[in-house]
């Protein structure tokens, strides 16, 4: 990265190299000539593609295509269900967009049933539409229901912390305990392990880890531990 | 009575309520409420004076990309266990990031990558390759004076 990643506030102009196409990603916004910073945070750059984005935190979430959510059923129509997914609107998951589902086969979501689902498509103006089965394959790929296990809710940014294999918590909780776990990019996570005390455990250790160091996660992690 | 006979030879009143009076005076009147409904209509349609104003088109190309996924660096592993917990997704997770990992390292070589033709016309002149090191020394003696100061925002104390 060229640019030191530095701190900005909404409203800062931003110096971006205009000879090429410019992608902006979260957070910025043209304005006439200049680029201009609409949330605060840490910018950032990538010279691949001359990509420009801010990164913030935020616990309310907005739908964007591409992007993998956890949702709850709130309703089961003829054609399809209509799923909360924490944006302002509630998003719909049609039927046919499961692993081997016709219209003879249709997949029996109960209620209130939670959904590892990504998101099809995404417009401001309209309600978002899901899908249970990975683009490219058209196979579930680990879409689909999730059984068991406990949700919860946390920021955005930790979510996405959590998605990325290099964060320590995941790791550290994975050597003392089984469990396995399905982070939304909504801000929801979902654990489900063997016994009821270990998955509260985890889920207080990874709300707790969001502003720890690598040193401080490990030390929470065994102080818990030691406590059961 | 000299007085109303003064005013002028003005029709007297039967004569004014005479048929053919009667239809000329709702003609006129019929033309006056038509031209009130025209004037009305007109003055509330309004057009701005902006052919003159010409609207251009920002010189920068931008594309927006709404979400966080295009610019991860490492892999997102949106399922996840540990200790053989779901031994599907464990093997899955291996295969997930071999994929991103390949895309990733495809889009950078795309980025760097130029075409054969530009390559070819980059190669055809020995001169730009000495133009380029007179460009240098001029350049150092300009950047001093206009470099624009570098902006280092606020820094996070670490």
């Amino acid at each position: 990265m060229e640019v030191d990643p530095r701190i900005v506030l909404p409203g800062d102009v931003i110096d971006v190299d205009t000879d090429s196409t410019v992608v902006l990603g979260p957070g910025l916004r043209q304005e006439g000539e200049d680029v201009v910073a609409t949330k605060a945070g840490v910018l950032r750059h990538l010279e691949t593609g001359n990509k420009w984005w801010i990164e913030s935190n935020q616990k309310r979430y907005i739908a964007a295509t591409g992007e993998s959510v956890i949702g709850t059923v709130t309703a089961k129509m003829t054609e399809y269900f209509r799923v909360d997914i924490g944006a302002a609107h509630s998003a719909t998951l049609p039927i046919l967009s499961f692993e081997g589902a016709t219209k003879r086969n249709r997949p029996n979501l109960p209620l209130h049933s939670l959904v590892y689902c990504r998101v099809a498509m995404a417009n401001p103006d309209m309600e978002a539409e899901l899908e249970c089965v990975s683009p490219q394959t058209g196979k579930a790929d680990g879409f689909g229901e999730l059984t068991g296990g406990y949700v919860f809710k946390c920021s955005l940014g930790l979510c996405r912390r959590l998605l990325n294999p290099n964060t320590p918590i995941l790791t550290l909780l994975g050597q003392y305990f089984p469990f396995e776990t399905a982070v939304g990019m909504n801000g929801r996570v979902w654990i489900n392990s063997e016994e009821i005390k270990n998955t509260t455990l985890i889920a207080n250790a990874i709300l707790n880890s969001e502003y720890l160091s690598t040193e401080e996660c490990k030390q929470m992690v065994e102080e818990l531990v030691n406590k059961l | 009575m000299s007085d109303l006979k003064k005013e002028g030879k003005k029709p007297s009143s039967r004569l004014l309520g005479m048929k053919f009076m009667q239809r000329s005076m709702e003609k006129e009147m019929q033309e006056k409420l038509e031209k009130e409904r025209k004037r009305v209509i007109s003055e509330a349609e309004w057009v701005l004076d902006t052919k003159e104003t010409n609207v251009e088109k920002p010189k920068i190309q931008i594309e927006y990309q709404p979400s966080f996924l295009p610019f991860t660096q490492d892999t997102t592993s949106g399922r996840r266990s540990f200790n053989s917990f779901n031994k599907e997704i464990e093997s899955k997770v291996v295969d997930e990031e071999k994929e991103q990992r390949l895309a990733r390292e495809e889009e950078i070589e795309n980025a760097n990558k130029i075409s054969d033709k530009e390559f070819g016309k980059q190669m055809q002149t020995i001169r730009s390759v000495s133009k380029k090191s007179k460009k240098r020394k001029t350049d150092k003696s300009d950047d001093a004076a206009n470099k624009k100061p570098k902006v280092i925002g606020f820094m996070k104390p670490e």
